[in-house]
């Protein structure tokens, strides 16, 4: 982690209804939970195709498990009906804290960090408990 | 290797968890291709549609000549779009393009000498856009299209489209969202084909709707993917549609998805996107595309899916912040005489190719064949030149790949949404495939990186089976000439396969045995680290500032060695992968490097295809335990390295890096965390 990115991500963490850059979608309605808004460009009420790195950082906490939730529910298999991940999001949101916190990582996209990271969720013994 | 091993109730908690976490970041293959998010997905009907006269489908289409466009033969009508009144400004720009073509010359291809156009083909130019002028019609590709049919043809005279009614369509539109977002077996959303057709501009710059909308997607999703499911497949409507630039070059006519340029410069970074996909060819079979450049797009340059029949040709993507070209779970592909850069993930992507070689069914009577070929492109100055999540039977040939993160990237780890498990017979023949050292992971990098990719690799196999990668020239990538990995099935996120798994996996004992990947790959008759006679580095890699190696000049063979020839997982029971009559750098068979300075034995790569066996290495797992986990900033001896620009190779610090490291296997083979590694390989199967 670079020497400035903690104050980056204190900083980022304030910041609410994160947009993409060059983008002009409306945050309003995406999000796969009820009330909180995933970060990140919408497409089809959905955030996970857009959501980077920089969107994450700007996300509070609770848009960022939002977030989560969205891509989850996109990278299972289409035919499995249970959407459920090995990755516990809280695994996940440690994981994007953690990549994303140096500037390099800006313009990253969540849902390519996420196929990575679920992929060896099940092989976690840490997990299990 | 296995050495001594601790009891389980000897370790500690930490150490165990540490090691799992380890192992499944090992195993993960991380920095593989890194896929995209689509509806549920269908592999056409790959025999000609006969319901359309010429058939579509069925074979790559041949593009039809230019001139054919104004004499009134061929089938279909021939819609022409132009810049100005009655064509004015396309004409004074192809007045001034000529002049350049006919005099200096221009690149098609910049690893290619410069194309000049005789005064007497410039002439037969002229008279032929004079003659589109007058049939001119439209100033909007868009609109073009919409009243385009079957066998027809999109001729676009010289100009820069943004297409201004495209870009004010309302993104999310509601008369198409929610009502027609399709759900997939979770119920989660993605826009359905019939939402594409009645919003065609709510993502796209130009939509290219092939057939009738009839009916629902199935719901859930069907697990075979063969075929699109005949409730909602509707007869051709463009099918065998050519989009076409009438220029003298392919950067004569540009569709732009950008804007806030600073210059007037076709290869100009955009200042901002404003769409996401340039041209999207939805279940067009027969499409064809050719001498034109998309430009600037917030993901894609040219998107065709679910299609039988394309031809990419003579075409320039640059600057699609995802892929230049995204093909899906389309056939019968061909892109040729293409250049593309500045992409985010790759120039070229050929994803959920169609199972049509080792895993063939009968719903591919011909069988075994290559479904998609990319001959004669540079895919260049990207986070990578060319991926394919599941790229089933693509062929990469006679093409340059170079000044890329990393060059080729083939994977079996984005099993969601991505049909075809596990990918095979990928071939890559007769390319050149060198300096890909672009460093991506700086805050000044001059594009932005969508994925996490090591920097210095020509080419990273993620789990692929029965690739040929033969009679290539591999130099001057300062990691890896070449990497092949393993992902073990457990693995394959999302919860497996996409989809069937046909049968036909080349691994023994698989799919049963949980290893589907990494078998009977053959790496043969390539040169590493030596560039041909005569090579001279495109300036095309200088705009970027890659870094690389001195040729020799003249007419003579330039030693360009790689930091690494070839970079075997050895994973244990791995079978049938071999490499022989490859040379290294300074010509012989002898000087090639490998399986790679992480390694334990063998330490020799086995040229005997039908007893090789991975012997396994607990160190090379070990290694991209920490890969797995993303970038980081460490750069101790056994941390991933991937982020980090490799040294020169044949330097001081090249050579100080390989003994550090190599004391470090040393010290890691003989402690707590390797036996926890191995123990828990073990248990879940994968150990001796």
């Amino acid at each position: 982690m670079s020497r400035w990115a903690p104050a980056l991500l204190a900083v980022a963490a304030l910041a609410l209804g994160a947009c993409g850059e060059g983008d002009s979608g409306d945050p309003a309605s995406a999000g796969s939970t009820e009330d909180v808004v995933g970060v990140g460009p919408v497409r089809a009420n959905s955030t996970a195709q857009f959501a980077s790195c920089t969107d994450w950082r700007r996300g509070s906490e609770e848009e960022r498990y939002a977030t989560i939730a969205d891509i989850r529910g996109q990278l299972t298999v289409q035919t499995d009906p249970d959407a459920t991940s090995d990755l516990p999001d809280d695994a996940t949101y440690a994981m994007f804290e953690k990549v994303c916190a140096p500037s390099y990582s800006d313009s990253l996209r969540l849902y390519k960090l996420y196929a990575r990271a679920q992929a060896f969720a099940p092989l976690r013994t840490d997990l299990e408990q | 290797m296995i050495v001594g091993r601790l009891r389980t109730t000897e370790r500690s908690r930490a150490t165990r968890r540490l090691a799992a976490l380890a192992i499944g970041a090992a195993l993960a293959v991380p920095a593989a291709a890194a896929a995209h998010l689509e509806r549920p997905s269908y592999w056409p009907d790959p025999a000609p549609d006969t319901s359309v006269s010429p058939p579509a489908g069925g074979e790559v289409p041949d593009a039809r000549g230019l001139p054919s466009a104004v004499t009134g033969k061929g089938p279909g009508d021939v819609l022409v779009v132009c810049k100005g009144k009655d064509g004015s400004d396309s004409l004074r720009l192809l007045r001034k393009s000529l002049e350049q073509a006919t005099g200096k010359g221009f690149y098609i291809r910049p690893s290619q000498p410069k194309y000049v156009l005789s005064e007497k083909k410039a002439q037969k130019l002229r008279r032929i856009n004079r003659a589109l002028a007058e049939d001119c019609k439209y100033d909007s590709i868009q609109q073009a299209v919409f009243n385009a049919g079957n066998n027809d043809r999109v001729v676009i005279m010289p100009g820069r489209y943004t297409e201004p009614k495209s870009r004010q369509a309302p993104l999310n539109d509601p008369r198409c969202n929610p009502s027609l977002l399709q759900e997939d077996a979770s119920g989660d959303l993605t826009p359905s084909y019939e939402y594409q057709v009645t919003c065609p501009n709510d993502q796209n710059l130009v939509y290219v709707q092939g057939r009738e909308v009839v009916g629902k997607p199935p719901s859930p999703p069907l697990t075979n993917r063969h075929g699109i499911p005949a409730q909602e497949l509707g007869k051709c409507v463009r099918c065998n549609l050519q989009i076409e630039g009438s220029g003298a070059q392919p950067t004569d006519v540009i569709i732009d998805g950008g804007r806030a340029y600073k210059s007037k410069n076709p290869e100009a970074k955009p200042g901002e996107l404003v769409k996401d996909v340039i041209i999207r060819a939805d279940r067009a079979d027969g499409f064809v595309v050719r001498n034109l450049t998309t430009r600037g797009a917030l993901e894609h340059g040219i998107y065709v899916e679910e299609a039988d029949g394309y031809l990419i040709e003579r075409t320039k993507m640059f600057w699609a912040a995802d892929y230049g070209n995204l093909s899906f779970t389309s056939d019968h592909g061909m892109y040729k005489n293409c250049d593309g850069f500045g992409s985010g993930d790759a120039v070229l992507y050929p994803g959920a190719a169609p199972e049509t070689a080792s895993q063939a069914t009968s719903f591919y009577p011909d069988a075994p064949r290559i479904n998609t070929v990319l001959k004669k492109c540079d895919m260049r100055g990207s986070a990578l030149g060319y991926s394919g999540s599941m790229g089933n039977a693509v062929r990469i040939t006679d093409s340059e790949i170079y000044g890329n993160t990393t060059g080729i990237s083939s994977d079996t780890l984005s099993a969601g949404g991505h049909p075809g498990f596990p990918s095979d017979s990928s071939q890559i023949d007769h390319n050149l495939i060198y300096s890909n050292n672009l460093d991506l992971y700086r805050p000044d990098a001059p594009i932005k990186s969508l994925v996490p990719v090591p920097i210095g690799t020509g080419i990273l196999y993620a789990g692929m089976n029965d690739a040929r990668v033969h009679d290539n020239w591999i130099f001057d990538n300062w990691r890896n000439g070449a990497m092949l990995f393993t992902v073990p099935d457990a693995l394959t996120n999302g919860g497996g396969a996409e989809g069937d798994i046909d049968p036909g996996v080349s691994c023994a004992g698989a799919p049963a045995n949980g290893i589907s990947t990494s078998c009977g790959n053959q790496f043969y008759s390539n040169h590493m680290g030596q560039a041909p006679k005569g090579f001279r580095f495109p300036n095309a890699l200088n705009q970027f500032g890659v870094p690389h190696g001195e040729t020799a000049g003249g007419n003579r063979k330039s030693t360009l060695p790689n930091g690494n020839d070839f970079w075997w997982h050895e994973w244990a029971g791995n079978t049938g992968n071999c490499w022989f009559n490859n040379t290294g750098a300074d010509g012989t068979a002898g000087s090639v490097t490998g399986p790679g300075g992480h390694g334990t034995p063998p330490d020799v790569l086995p040229s005997d295809c039908a007893t090789s066996v991975g012997p396994g290495d607990d160190a090379k797992t070990g290694y991209l335990i920490d890969c797995g986990d993303g970038p980081d900033e460490d750069t101790s001896p056994l941390a991933c390295d991937w982020w980090q620009p490799p040294p020169r190779p044949g330097t001081a610090a090249a050579a100080r890096k390989q003994n550090r490291t190599a004391l470090a296997v040393e010290r890691w083979e003989a402690s707590v965390e390797a036996e926890a590694l191995r123990d828990r390989l073990a248990e879940l199967g994968y150990g001796p």
